[in-house]
């Protein structure tokens, strides 16, 4: 019973993978890779990373013990199967974290995985009631009002390094904020609504896309405005430099945009990922890249509108 | 008006739709039934053109999907949205303004809560509020009853009737064919991708009837079979 639960979990798993456009073998060396570069920089950055390190182990405990999901869980294994099923996946989910503890020898944090590990298996932690983060885009809601609550936390962050990066004249600092903020912004285009949201609208492939650039142009203006401004009148001899970041951030913004719907409603997978990162990496390629993928966005947008 | 001629639809060998040809006058209200799987969501799915099909729909307004309210079965929501912003979103679609949601706010739901704390009832109510605030001409309403209490059952019936009264046209699939019989000016039986049987009010009750023998048929046999 519970190999035939974890085979079915592995079997989600791969299909996750693969959905994200990369064999699931490559997925399980890529996340390792992603997992041992975030320990390995957590603990040689971040003062007490061990206990910050339990602390992500204990998030990833406590979203397995979410109270729907183990209704759920309970509908299907009864008694001490269900217990085994939770305990099982928990040790599954604090491996990795274990592991590294253990090479980094830091014993007690060692432990206090194990020990939330079992303590999981008893609890269910059930989402509280969430508040309503108030976002300056509810006019025009979507993308930017999403993501802004899924990332004000870190947006403010990044307001706090800008303006103590333009206080203390470090000038390149500030201008990495700017691009940190729009990068932001390109991961607001990740989420992927359904055919009927684009459905909706009574506008044509090309209008559509406007508006959505547009938007998007506006709605990172106004959160990049709180770094831009400041440094505006302390690097005022650099405007021409942060205008120049800025065009690069709206480039990239737009790209995201249509990159996204030249293949919706499926995702975009790793090798439109890979083909941004090229652009990104060699800047004077996205000006051949983009009209291609403008027409393919037009052709698959015709489909739906 | 709404007119389909030799509409047919397959997925890869599969033929999910064949031979369809319907009129939809203004001011009709008309019932696709039949079973899970006949193809009442595909076939409004080719209507509002959300997929490719063989054959030709026409609208007589001009372009239908521009002033079409397509309720889905499953409307599909993003978690950290609030439902006076999914409002606000689905009338920017079609340049409309939002009006005053404390006066039309009909079903009394929490427009300031994230629809992820909305029940299954209050979501489909609010994609019901989300079409009727567009404005459009004709509706498809893709089982508008379906987890609603009894009491927004009414109203979703009393809108029906009133959408009719203002000579709006109205395509409703249902489950609960009481409901249909309600507000409904044609009933078209659906089975296995071509219409099986059609009716006018006074043959509703036949068809019902007709609907019963064919679904239960044997299987109460079969079940005491192995009940018993």
């Amino acid at each position: 019973m519970l190999l035939e639960y974890a085979k079915l979990q592995f079997r989600i798993i791969n299909r996750a993978i693969d959905a994200f456009g990369l064999p699931p073998s490559w997925g399980y060396v890529l996340g390792l890779g992603l997992f041992v570069a975030f320990s390995g920089g957590l603990f040689a950055k971040v003062a007490y990373a061990e206990f910050v390190y339990v602390a992500v182990a204990c998030l990833w405990i406590a979203r397995l013990s979410e109270i729907k999901r183990n209704d759920f869980l309970q509908t299907c294994f009864v008694g001490k199967a269900y217990r085994r099923v939770r305990l099982f996946e928990n040790a599954i989910a604090v491996s990795p974290f274990a592991l590294f503890l253990l090479v980094q020898g830091a014993w007690i944090g060692f432990v206090l995985v194990w020990v939330a590990c079992v303590v999981g298996a008893f609890y269910r932690v059930r989402a509280g009631k969430q508040a309503i983060i108030p976002t300056p885009f509810g006019r025009v809601p979507f993308e930017f009002v999403i993501g802004f609550r899924g990332t004000f936390l870190f947006l403010f962050l990044l307001y706090g390094v800008g303006w103590t990066a333009t206080a203390v004249g470090n000038g390149e600092l500030a201008v990495l904020t700017i691009l940190l903020i729009f990068y932001l912004c390109l991961n607001y285009y990740n989420l992927l609504e359904s055919d009927y949201w684009v459905w909706s609208h009574n506008l044509t492939p090309r209008q559509f896309l406007h508006q959505k650039i547009r938007q998007a142009f506006l709605q990172s203006t106004c959160l990049v405005l709180p770094v831009c401004l400041p440094m505006l009148v302390v690097f005022f001899d650099y405007a021409g430099v942060i205008a120049l970041f800025l065009v690069l951030g709206y480039a990239f913004l737009a790209f995201a945009i249509i990159q996204k719907y030249t293949v919706f409603p499926e995702m975009v997978n790793v090798g439109h990922a890979l083909l941004m990162v090229i652009c990104i990496m060699f800047f004077p390629i996205l000006f051949i890249v983009l009209p291609t993928l403008y027409a393919r966005a037009l052709k698959n947008l015709a489909h739906i509108l | 008006m709404i007119v389909i001629k030799q509409l047919a639809k397959s997925y890869g060998s599969r033929q999910v739709l064949q031979n369809i040809n319907l009129t939809f006058a203004q001011g009709g209200v008309y019932g696709i039934v039949g079973e899970n799987g006949a193809g009442k969501t595909t076939l409004f799915r080719c209507i509002a053109g959300l997929e490719s099909y063989e054959g030709t729909i026409t609208c007589s307004t001009g372009i239908l999907k521009n002033s079409l309210g397509y309720l889905p079965t499953e409307a599909f929501f993003f978690a950290h949205i609030t439902g006076r912003e999914y409002l606000q979103m689905l009338c920017n679609a079609r340049q409309k303004p939002l009006p005053d949601l404390q006066a039309s706010n009909i079903f009394e739901l929490p427009l300031d809560q994230y629809i992820s704390a909305y029940s299954t009832g209050m979501k489909k109510k609010l994609g019901i509020m989300a079409i009727l605030l567009q404005g459009n001409d004709y509706f498809i309403l893709d089982e508008p009853y379906n987890g609603v209490d009894i009491q927004s059952n009414l109203l979703i019936t009393e809108i029906i009737l009133k959408l009719k009264s203002l000579r709006k046209t109205i395509l409703i699939s249902s489950h609960i064919f009481s409901t249909l019989q309600d507000t409904c000016d044609e009933i078209y039986w659906l089975q296995t991708g071509s219409f099986l049987q059609k009716a006018t009010h006074e043959g509703f009750e036949a068809m019902g009837e007709a609907m019963k023998q064919n679904t239960i048929g044997d299987k109460m046999a079969r079940l005491d079979s192995f009940l018993c």
